[in-house]
């Protein structure tokens, strides 16, 4: 492979990575707040949209740099998520799974509808000086934004990965994932445990928002289409696998920006649903999930 | 080791336990069921004729539940065979063993909650019927297990002792010439108990094939003309109810060893 | 076993059409829109085409009980298959020039029902929250090639050619695409209420309710959820080919988008899905309240859907047409 060829290539995989990143730590909320609760959350990507205009807000108001925003989204997105999973997901009782989906559904349009009506229909973006700014690597041409994106997604997921794993909460946590009766029956607060999930399943969206902010437009209905890449990921990935999601991420930002160089561009958000509809069909379990039951 | 007391056999009302005879109607070969590492049923085998009542019994976690599972078609048999009138059924989903004549209840009653009792039944007998036709035989089923007076009741509503009776009407309506029952008795008073089992006979008496699972023994003792026992996945005795009874690894297997 | 035996005469009866009372008396209500509010008669239109996609929808996700959330599809399929085959320029050789829309409709339909047949089949054997998620699937799938592919226009989407008229009837004249609105919305009707007092309609109720025990009674509940799919699937087609008519002009960006699926379950569900009427009433109330925000707001009138859902799925699951439900009794008999 010649020169330009292979520059072009590293370039595709490496935006693909960094654009993958940000799949994974959209998907990981998801896979979270589904692994632990069964609960698809059709509101994922308007809680992403929160993130992108609280961001846009502050900014414009205080002209506060985007990533400290991150200080004020963050722990916005987990109070909204404790909020509405004790007030609304846990009055659904055994109607759980299918109500669930209504539920958020219902919130989604609520949110997404709100921020219409206070910010305006028109697409909306962040003038911030490294916008557009780039760095080089090896002829490779890439965006500071887009890196540091990548960079907050690893920290945002490794400290996920510390909490559940090095903390009494994250045993708790995973204790109700794999059988809530159970431990229940052993002093966990399931219910706690369940709110706490959900809030950190919209932080992350909402982090996500954030570092998404200086790279994209804003615009009310912008959550509709994460929603849909949270879903192709968790998919992807296996429906509460985290780990899976990572890679899930990985995979679909790679297929994305592959198929947009080497096929079509126009196609690119195909790729990545017609990699979802073969995975629910024959591999529904995910390609690193167990096998999921069959009817 | 001295014979325990077991409970006094009561004496039901009715006909004597007779002992069919022709060709199986039911017949299962070594049927094993592996579940991952566990082996659930090991190297299980019977026979049921038309007419006759065969009772399954065993202490909890004996794999009843799996073998009747597998003799319904909800679990495949990890080997083995299961041939209902001369057919091979091993392979055949539940839905084609109901139009092929067997039918059963479920331990934990299924009744379709949204839908009212005599909408239940009718679900069933539309297998076989159509139109106001179906609706006629449900409603002929309601009065043979005593439902009618709650026809149109939500099934959701219904007593436990009614909605086992529902259970075995939805049986009954797929007009089957196998009656696979799952504990339609244990839990119901003496009264209701004493109804099932006056119904159970009269149905075997009528030609229906049954397989019966039950925990309570005397039940069992006085319907079944067959009894197998089993014990952790295989089958530890079989044949004449008393013969079972009195077998000492049955015995052993229910109370426990006397040196436990 | 001596229950007393009901009179004679008195025997209760479960096979019924439903409530054919409360049908013809809605039917007569919309009967007479135009001649009171002949003024807002694309409302009306509108109004009632979304009526028989809630309808349509309801066969799948109310009697058999599975949530799609990729209805506009089916809106597509029946939108551009009429569109396709009435532009001369269009339409594909071997069938000669264009196809008059009946047929164009009717073809919709086939198509429609195939893809449900071909996706359900694929599909149903898959735990619920999947089958959802595919149904998103495949309905963006559908979206991005009527975008990128330049026979169905592109991402301008189509125009609606002349059509020849129906027994002399303009198909433009919004009086008679409301018939053709108000037929639609009899025929979805008509087929919930034969459903009522069918054999496939209590072995689609028994798939809902539990699959197992419907197995133990002869039912195979994939092939009765692929009917049920496809039926819905014909019916919603039958209403996007309609729909097509009455925009004149439609692009893939907002017929095939996932709100218009969205609207179209939500309709369905705040309305009631165990109700024969629920889905005309939700689709007839949430239009209304569509319009009064329209006007007070500009926009973000979906906020009603996402307000109204939410509401009914905390405190009214059954719908607004649940809450007149005699007390006590639940869906079966009165459904």
């Amino acid at each position: 492979m010649d020169q330009v060829a292979l520059t072009a290539l590293l370039q595709t995989l490496a935006q693909g990575l960094l654009t993958g990143g940000l799949y994974a730590l959209i998907g990981t909320g998801l896979s979270l707040i589904f692994g632990v609760m069964q609960v698809i959350n059709f509101a994922h990507g308007d809680f992403l949209a929160i993130g992108m205009f609280i961001t846009l807000a502050l900014f414009r108001t205080f002209h506060l740099d985007p990533y400290f925003s991150l200080l004020v989204a963050a722990p916005f997105g987990f109070a909204l998520g404790f909020v509405i999973q004790r007030l609304v997901l846990a009055r659904l009782g055994d109607r759980l799974r299918e109500g669930s989906m209504l539920a958020t559904l219902g919130l989604g349009l609520i949110i997404s509808n709100t921020l219409l009506l206070t910010f305006g229909a028109q697409p909306q973006s962040i003038n911030v000086p490294y916008a557009t700014s780039t760095f080089q690597l090896g002829g490779v041409q890439i965006s500071i934004p887009l890196l540091i994106a990548g960079l907050g997604t690893a920290v945002a997921i490794g400290g996920l990965n510390l909490l559940l794993y090095r903390t009494e909460l994250g045993r708790a946590i995973r204790a109700t994932a794999q059988n809530p009766l159970g431990a229940e029956l052993q002093g966990v607060k399931t219910g706690s445990i369940q709110a706490i999930v959900f809030g950190l399943g919209v932080a992350f969206a909402a982090i996500a928002g954030v570092l998404l902010m200086p790279l994209l437009y804003a615009f009310p209905t912008v959550g509709e289409n994460y929603t849909t890449k949270a879903f192709i990921v968790t998919v992807l990935g296996g429906l509460g696998n985290l780990p899976g999601a990572i890679v899930g991420g990985l995979v679909l930002g790679m297929i994305e920006s592959l198929g947009a160089f080497y096929i079509s561009n126009n196609y690119r958000d195909a790729y990545g649903l017609i990699a979802f509809l073969l995975v629910l069909l024959l591999r529904p379990e995910g390609l690193f999930g167990r096998t999921v039951k069959r009817v | 080791m001295t014979t325990p007391n077991l409970p006094e056999l009561t004496e039901f009302p009715g006909q004597p336990v007779r002992v069919p005879s022709g060709p199986p109607l039911l017949a299962a070969e070594g049927i094993t069921v592996r579940f991952g590492g566990v082996t659930a049923v090991k190297n299980v085998s019977l026979a049921v004729r038309p007419g006759e009542i065969l009772g399954l019994i065993g202490p909890n976690g004996a794999g009843k539940t799996t073998l009747f599972n597998a003799l319904t078609g909800f679990v495949r048999p990890s080997a083995g065979r299961v041939t209902f009138a001369g057919r091979d059924v091993t392979r055949v989903p539940p839905q084609v063993r109901a139009r092929m004549g067997m039918a059963r209840t479920f331990q934990v009653e299924r009744p379709f909650e949204d839908l009212s009792v005599l909408e239940n039944v009718l679900v069933a007998s539309f297998l076989r019927h159509r139109g106001r036709a179906a609706e006629d035989r449900a409603y002929a089923v309601l009065e043979r297990v005593g439902l009618t007076d709650r026809a149109t009741q939500p099934a959701a509503e219904l007593n436990l002792a009614r909605r086992r009776r529902l259970e075995l009407a939805k049986a009954l309506a797929l007009e089957p010439q196998m009656l696979f029952l799952d504990e339609s008795i244990a839990g119901l008073n003496p009264p209701a108990q004493q109804e099932m089992v006056a119904l159970i006979r009269s149905l075997a008496a009528s030609g229906l094939g049954i397989v019966m699972v039950e925990h309570i023994m005397h039940v069992i003792m006085t319907l079944s003309d067959h009894v197998i026992c089993m014990a952790f996945g295989e089958l530890l005795a079989e044949g004449h109810p008393q013969a079972v009874a009195t077998h000492p690894d049955v015995i052993r297997a229910y109370l426990g060893d006397e040196n436990d | 076993m001596t229950t007393a035996a009901p009179l004679p005469g008195t025997r209760p009866r479960a096979l019924t059409f439903g409530n054919v009372w409360l049908s013809l008396a809605l039917l007569a209500a919309l009967l007479l829109y135009p001649f009171v509010f002949g003024k807002a008669l694309n409302f009306g239109v509108a109004t009632l085409i979304f009526a028989g996609f809630a309808m349509s929808w309801n066969v799948l996700g109310g009697w058999a009980g599975q949530l799609s959330l990729g209805h506009a599809a089916f809106v597509g399929v029946g939108a551009y298959t009429l569109t396709l085959l009435a532009m001369p320029e269009r339409v594909p050789a071997f069938l000669g020039g264009p196809v008059a829309p009946w047929w164009g409709a009717l073809i919709g339909m086939g198509l429609a029902a195939l893809l449900a047949a071909v996706w359900g089949g694929l599909t149903f054997r898959l735990r619920g929250s999947y089958f959802v998620l595919s149904t998103i699937a495949v309905a963006l799938v559908l979206r991005l090639v009527a975008i990128n592919s330049t026979w169905t226009g592109g991402a301008e989407g189509l125009f609606m050619p002349e059509l020849p008229t129906l027994f002399g009837l303009d198909l433009f004249d919004r009086r008679v695409e409301y018939g053709l609105a108000f037929g639609f919305v009899t025929l979805t009707l008509l087929v919930t209420h034969l459903l009522r007092r069918s054999r496939l309609g209590y072995a689609l109720q028994a798939v809902r309710e539990d699959e197992d025990g419907a197995r133990a009674l002869g039912i195979d509940p994939a092939q009765m959820k692929v009917i049920a799919f496809m039926l819905s699937a014909a019916l919603t087609a039958l209403g996007g080919s309609l729909y097509a008519i009455y925009l004149q002009a439609f692009e893939p960006h907002t017929l095939l988008e996932l709100p218009l699926s969205v609207q179209i379950a939500l309709m369905a569900i705040i309305g009631g899905r165990a109700s024969i009427q629920g889905p005309v009433v939700g689709a007839v109330l949430l239009s209304v309240f569509g319009e009064v925000f329209r006007t007070l707001f500009a926009s973000a009138n979906l906020l009603i859907y996402g307000v109204l859902i939410l509401v009914i799925t905390l405190f009214a699951p059954d719908g607004i047409m649940g809450l007149f439900r005699r007390r006590g009794r639940k869906l079966g008999t009165a459904r």
